[in-house]
């Protein structure tokens, strides 16, 4: 039997963390997805310890999205780097767990920024399930 | 190619890059030779005159008369032999030490020695004046292959009844025209002049021996009245060569200041990023042309400055006398009184003040009262300004005491010197509200492209789905339902940022017919039913209420516009009820007091107070609508305002805490006068 691959996603969109799982469980993917909706309300500790709860083959984050308790809207710069400061966060907890940045945010330097906090690849959205897939099983064999 | 051909474009090509040619001149000698063209006079002479003693003349460079009928450029031949030292008197003066080591007498030498010498240059005239400490001086600009090349000193020469002469300026105005070079009445004129100066005591063999005239006379022995007479000739004639020379000079002066200001102002449109400083880097960076100004005028300090508050001006640059506002380049005023003592002489645009007076001026005069208490040296002082939305740009000179008044031609020349810092100012003003606008433009599209991804990313999702065997017919409507939210959210954005443009640009015209506003909300409403249903958020309409303001008379497609951003930022930023309920957003309407009113209120983020009068802003978004929704334009309630003051009415905001609860209770009121038609 195929080794299923698990991964989580780190989304504020609600229908990302509806569609995403249902579409990568697909037979032909053969992914498992588990999701945190991340709000305005939800603490930075509390988003920590859900990312470390269970180990994860990969992690699959966005960037642009509401900063948690615990993060200002100036080093967020009201949200647009957010999932930079999260990757940062990532690292001291899960230093070597592969992570897939998934995002509408094309800023060049943006997207360097969380290259440069230990991000190892960036898929644009809008993106197929076939792509998302992809580029999840190779960001996970390169490991 | 001489410089005087060149357009202003080449110019600005060829000293662009700030290469300026070098500097022939002793800092040791009295005189010095620049050996480059006036650009490079001004640029680089004026630059060092804090530290050189400018008193220009050719150390290498002598004057051979021959015959006159053959005088060209040829007559000036390199001299090996030494300058002529000070005379006696002025090296006292010069020399003259305080108890401290300073030699405030030469400074104040260096000072006079450069101001006529720039001054004479100017004129593009020989200059004879009367120097503070009594001596008679001259000044005389010399012209050599279209290059000013010195301005020569000869007099220096304590006159004998020195209480009848004139205490200042007195030009020799007849001599330096090409056109009146050979008018016999003209140089008869002249001479009687130049024989004036015999009055003056003025030690002709000073003259004689600075100007090599070939007369067989020893350098330095004093002539007899006989003499003197033979000899004035020659300095006529030699001064009017010399001013031959010269002519034309202040007129491509002040062409080529503009150039240079030109070359300024192209040289701040150039920086391409720093726009928000840029204005006062620019102004800083016209140091060398304000230097240039004033030591044309004669002025002892100059400054252009900007007006910060209503209590404070900020000298952005200055030279001469630092010392004036040394500590500190902003000067606060703060003077109430308005003694009527004083007077203003206008000329257009210009104010020439007397420091005592503050009242009309007020502004202006309170500035310069300040720099004058501080400086406690100069009764008056010049200023012209420019003012226009950016605020004042000010160019000031003070004068020393005893200085006259310009004339109007000089003021006029100031006020050009104001208006063009205004102009660059008020440019590199503009420059900084593009690089904002830019910058706003950079982020806008940035967020458009962002939301419309998000939904894309939705839709695509949502149509992989519906591949995916196994949907419930529920399931299935669920799903088409989101899909037609993600829909919707970019055609909002589209639409809002379609009319947002329209706007700006000035295309969005108001086409007003009669329009049902009953109707119009329920259409929003409608157009959000699939969004509110994702944001889970319903809307509540009082249709009762709608139904009394019946029809009104405005843009049908701006009505809805505005009703739907409203509708849309009350769906957005509403909290979900703390029982768990789902969130709601009540609409209503009313008609008083000669106005219709839509109000549209949902239980959501805090607004706060400061915040209020900034909601309806072109790209303003409060700090707990980004944390709450980072998405978004900016953009939607700019539209809205612009709505209401179409229609001369209003659009307010108010929020309110709901007892017992963490949430907030935030309406959005847009009330209109009934009768709108024109």
């Amino acid at each position: 039997m195929k080794p299923v691959t698990t991964i989580l996603l780190i989304e504020d969109d609600k229908d990302m963390v509806e569609d995403v799982p249902p579409l990568m469980s697909q037979p032909q993917y053969g992914i498992e997805v588990d999701t945190i909706l991340v709000t305005p309300e939800m603490d930075i500790g509390t988003l920590r310890n859900k990312i470390k709860a269970k180990p994860y083959d990969c992690l699959v984050l966005d960037i642009r999205m509401p900063p948690c308790v615990g993060m200002t809207n100036d080093e967020t710069e009201g949200g647009r780097i957010t999932g930079v400061l999260l990757c940062r966060q990532i690292r001291k907890i899960l230093p070597t767990t592969p992570i897939l940045v998934f995002t509408a945010v094309s800023d060049p330097d943006v997207q360097r920024a969380i290259l440069h906090e230990g991000a190892n690849r960036i898929l644009d959205k809008p993106a197929q399930p076939d792509q998302l897939a992809e580029k999840i099983r190779q960001i996970v064999r390169s490991g | 190619m001489s410089d005087q051909r060149l357009s202003d474009e080449e110019l600005f090509e060829k000293y662009k890059d700030g290469v300026i040619p070098p500097l022939i001149a002793s800092p040791d000698s009295r005189f010095g030779l620049v050996n480059g063209k006036l650009l490079e006079i001004y640029q680089r002479g004026f630059s060092l005159v804090h530290s050189v003693p400018l008193g220009v003349l050719l150390p290498n460079l002598t004057f051979q008369p021959g015959k006159p009928e053959r005088w060209n450029e040829g007559n000036y031949r390199p001299n090996e032999s030494t300058i002529p030292d000070w005379t006696s008197l002025c090296s006292l003066i010069r020399k003259f030490e305080t108890p401290s080591g300073e030699r405030p007498g030469d400074k104040e030498c260096e000072r006079c020695d450069k101001r006529k010498a720039l001054t004479a240059e100017g004129k593009g005239k020989a200059i004879a004046y009367l120097c503070p400490h009594g001596l008679i001086d001259m000044a005389v600009p010399v012209r050599l292959d279209s290059q000013t090349i010195a301005v020569l000193f000869s007099g220096q020469r304590r006159p004998k009844r020195a209480a009848k002469w004139p205490k200042d300026l007195l030009d020799i105005d007849d001599v330096q025209t090409p056109e009146n070079e050979t008018s016999p009445d003209l140089l008869i004129e002249s001479r009687k002049r130049i024989q004036g100066l015999t009055k003056l005591g003025i030690c002709v063999s000073e003259i004689e021996t600075a100007m090599k005239c070939d007369d067989e006379r020893q350098p330095g022995v004093e002539v007899g009245p006989n003499e003197i007479e033979g000899v004035l000739t020659r300095m006529d004639t030699a001064a009017l060569h010399l001013s031959t020379l010269a002519s034309n000079t202040y007129e491509f002066e002040k062409a080529r200041l503009v150039s240079v200001i030109r070359y300024g102002l192209a040289q701040a449109l150039t920086i391409p990023k720093e726009g928000p400083s840029n204005w006062e880097d620019a102004l800083r960076a016209m140091k060398p042309q304000l230097l240039r100004f004033a030591m044309l005028y004669g002025l002892d300090y100059a400054a252009l400055c900007r007006i910060v508050n209503d209590e404070e001006i900020e000298i952005v640059c200055q030279i001469g006398l630092d010392q004036i506002l040394s500590g500190s380049n902003r000067i606060s005023f703060n003077v109430k009184g308005t003694p009527e003592r004083g007077r203003v002489q206008r000329f257009p645009g210009l104010w020439e003040i007397d420091l005592n007076f503050y009242s009309e001026l007020s502004v202006v005069a309170r500035i310069l009262a300040q720099a004058k208490e501080r400086a406690q040296v100069f009764p008056k002082m010049l200023c012209a300004i420019r003012e226009d939305e950016f605020g004042f740009v000010l160019a000031m000179g003070a004068f020393r005491p005893g200085k006259p008044s310009l004339s109007s031609s000089d003021a006029k020349s100031v006020v050009e010197i104001a208006a063009v810092a205004g102009l660059i100012a008020e440019t590199l003003y503009l420059l900084k509200n593009l690089h904002q606008a830019e910058a706003d433009m950079g982020h806008l599209l940035e967020d458009v492209a962002h939301d419309l991804r998000g939904p894309i990313q939705t839709i695509v999702n949502k149509a992989a789905r519906f591949k995916i065997a196994g949907l419930s017919p529920d399931e299935y409507r669920d799903q088409a339902r989101k899909l037609a939210a993600a829909c919707m959210r970019i055609n909002l954005l589209a639409h809002r940022v379609w009319t947002a443009q329209r706007l700006w640009r000035g295309k969005l015209v108001y086409k007003d017919s009669t329009v049902s506003v009953k109707e119009t909300v329920k259409k929003v409403v409608d157009t959000f039913a699939d969004v509110g249903e994702r944001e889970g958020v319903d809307v509540v309409v009082d249709w009762d209420e709608l139904e009394q303001i019946r029809s009104v008379h405005v843009d049908s497609d701006m009505l809805f516009e505005c009703v739907l951003n409203i509708l849309h930022n009350a769906i957005k930023y509403s909290t979900p009820s703390s029982a768990g309920r789902r969130s709601q957003v009540m609409i209503r309407g009313r008609v008083e007091g000669g106005r219709w009113t839509i109000s549209i209120g949902n239980r959501g983020i805090v607004l706060k107070k400061a915040d209020m009068p900034h909601i309806f802003e072109r790209y303003y978004r409060t700090e707990e609508a980004i944390r709450y929704k980072p998405e978004g334009t900016g953009i939607g309630l700019s539209i809205v305002k612009d709505f209401v003051t179409h229609y001369k009415g209003e659009a307010n905001v108010t929020c309110d805490p709901i007892p017992g609860t963490r949430e907030y209770k935030t309406i959005f009121e847009v009330n209109i006068p009934t009768e709108t038609r024109r």
